[in-house]
């Protein structure tokens, strides 16, 4: 089967770069969408999150006076961004595109998944707002809460694709294994992994039940209170990528499925199946109230955890 | 939360129901208060709708051949007091809610009308109207001698009495 | 170029400046209930005045919040659109001449738009924001050539 390799047209144009951006936004329209339509609205049109890029690229840039460090907050964006520009390099699309990847960017990718949190830190702590504090402070402890899960997931898949001989750290080889044996969500002993790491989506997207850093009822706009223009028009870009890393990782560890032989055939296949996952983010969108973020701190600790440790014990003792 | 989800669901099997106004026609009920209509052949320029106006919108003022009805729609809060205190209906609310304007056109959203004053009958001075609808609230029956009456200015008309009742 | 689509995106930002809570019920009213449905302007109430393209002024500028007006609409970056909702920014209007009101808007800021009512009715709401979203897309032009 022919697939395309790591190249640097692979990071600036396809299935990175131009591609990734546009289909990332085009997937959080359609999301926009599909809550409106569950909320028996008409919502906007699809190409409304490109419309809102472009509107804050011909709005001015407001550095806050009393912010504490100010090259921080002008660069903060910019981490996300790069950390999620890399992630979609190294990500592989089954039956698309290779990835960039070693032997281990498993381990690679941890890391990268907490950058645009990272950059929600950075930038919201330095623009001195008191709102953006208290969003920090939320973001920080959601964050310690919902990595530990995506860590336990991480493992468990790797060493269910590893099939009794260690673990597999490479996102390639996971991919081959699943198109070998079969897609790891008909596996029951993925089952809980795979509601644990859906649970984490929810968290790191922060949409309803976890729209708790970012609420508008409540911390207004939470680290992007004080930003404005070209920055705040970065973070919706990071925004983008973030879901469609999360939705290209989740077909990694537990749908990877082929559709045929063909790139094209494959290409229609991966999209339509994120968007499937889009309009399922967007009903639980729809129909959740919002945790405390205590109760979510309390949830986020004892729920997603125990089920991605149930998995692992089922793939390490059966 | 099941319930939720349910509703979600049907929500999206039913499709949406908004309401397409600004690319399409609503709906907008019959005695819906929007601005004011007033039409200057029914006033008698008694001044009520002015006493009654919370929000001082409507002015009455005398000048040289009669009155002048002024409306601002930028300060009318749509209470619907003068449509009911109007003796004649000559002031109502319409169901017109267009009431976005430019900033340019602030000062221009008004009506502005003079009231027909008529001449006495017998004398020069110039007198408001009085409208049959306001003669059918204090007569049982409008008969040419009413008619006559309310064509004279208040001093011919006690003059008439006097000659009728002394002469 | 930009202008035409960026006009597809206004964001709005309300401000309350001692309203009665009418006008801002309205306002959520546009905003929450399907019957009505602002989004489909693109429209997005935003938390956040620096994010704000559009804001829409309630009440009569009372002497407590005629401060926070003014540093509000400070933080409101270029090229923005300012509209009044309801008759007592416009004019004052059952408040007016009173001790502690320091209206109306166009005293502090240049209003682009009025919209009258009390309170207004969703559809003038939209119809205003319809008209603002013509300003806007003038003002874009001039503040990019400027």
């Amino acid at each position: 089967m022919i697939t395309l390799s790591a190249s640097i047209l692979a990071y600036l144009f396809f299935p990175g770069g131009m591609f990734a951006i546009i289909f990332g936004l085009l997937l959080l329209g359609m999301e926009r969408i599909a809550v409106a339509r569950f909320q028996g609205r008409i919502g906007p049109p699809i190409f409304q999150n490109l419309f809102d890029v472009i509107k804050l690229r011909t709005k001015e840039f407001l550095v806050p006076e009393d912010a504490t460090n100010r090259l921080m907050f002008i660069i903060a964006p910019f981490f996300g961004f790069g950390g999620m520009m890399t992630a979609i390099f190294i990500l592989p699309v089954s039956g698309v595109y290779d990835g960039a990847g070693a032997s281990s960017d498993l381990v690679v990718l941890i890391y990268l998944m907490a950058l645009p949190a990272v950059s929600h830190i950075f930038g919201g702590s330095s623009s001195g707002s008191t709102y953006a504090a208290i969003a920090v402070s939320r973001e920080a402890i959601l964050m310690f809460a919902y990595e530990i899960t995506f860590v336990i997931v991480l493992f468990t898949v790797a060493l269910q694709a590893g099939a009794g001989d260690g673990a597999l750290f490479s996102l390639k080889g996971i991919v081959d294994y699943q198109v070998r044996n079969g897609s790891f969500v008909h596996d029951l002993k993925m089952i809980p992994a795979f509601v644990a790491f859906v649970i984490f989506m929810l968290a790191t997207l922060e949409v309803p039940p976890f729209h708790i850093a970012e609420n508008d009822g409540d911390v207004m706009k939470g680290y992007y209170m004080e930003y404005s223009g070209m920055p705040l028009a970065v973070f919706e870009l990071t925004h983008a990528l973030k879901l469609l890393v999360l939705i290209t990782v989740l077909q990694i560890f537990f749908m990877p499925g082929l559709a045929g032989g063909s790139i094209v055939v494959n290409l229609l296949w991966y999209m339509m199946k994120s968007a499937a996952i889009v309009i399922g983010i967007a009903l639980v969108h729809a129909s959740m109230p919002s945790f405390r973020v205590d109760q979510a701190f309390k949830f986020l600790m004892i729920v997603p955890v125990f089920l991605a440790l149930l998995s692992l014990g089922l793939v390490l003792f059966l | 939360m099941a319930q939720f989800f349910t509703i979600a669901l049907r929500n999206f099997l039913k499709g949406p129901t908004t309401d397409p106004y600004p690319f399409g026609e609503t709906y907008t009920p019959e005695n819906y208060r929007g601005i004011i209509a007033y039409s200057p052949e029914l006033c008698i320029g008694c001044g009520t709708c002015e006493y009654v106006c919370p929000s001082g919108a409507i002015k009455l003022r005398h000048h040289e051949s009669g009155m002048n009805f002024s409306y601002w729609l930028s300060t009318c809060c749509h209470c619907g007091n003068c449509g009911y205190y109007c003796p004649t209906d000559a002031v109502f609310n319409s169901n017109d809610f267009h009431t976005a304007r430019a900033q340019s056109e602030k000062y221009d959203a008004t009506i502005n009308d003079d009231i027909a004053s008529v001449q006495c009958s017998r004398c020069d001075a110039m007198i408001p109207r009085a409208v049959d609808a306001l003669l059918a609230r204090a007569y049982d029956e409008i008969t040419d001698t009413v008619r006559h009456r309310a064509s004279l200015c208040p001093d011919c008309r006690r003059l008439e009495q006097f000659e009728r009742m002394y002469l | 170029m930009l202008s035409r689509y960026a006009v597809k995106s206004p964001w709005l930002f309300r401000i309350n400046t001692g309203s009665c809570n009418g006008c801002d019920v309205e306002l959520a009213t546009t905003a929450l209930i399907p019957r009505y449905d602002v989004e489909r302007l693109g429209c997005k109430y935003t938390g956040s005045p620096k994010h704000a393209d559009i804001v829409l002024v309630t009440g009569p500028i009372t002497a407590r919040s005629e401060s926070y007006l003014i540093r509000m609409l400070d933080e409101i970056p270029e090229p923005r659109v300012v509209v009044a909702i309801g008759i007592c920014p416009i004019s004052g209007g059952v408040y007016r001449d009173s001790y502690s009101i320091r209206g109306p808007l166009d005293k502090f800021v240049e209003v682009d738009v009025n919209v009258s009512g009390c309170p207004i009715r969703p559809q003038s709401i939209l119809d205003g924001v319809a008209q603002a979203i013509g300003i806007w897309k003038e003002k874009i032009k001039i503040f990019h050539k400027a």
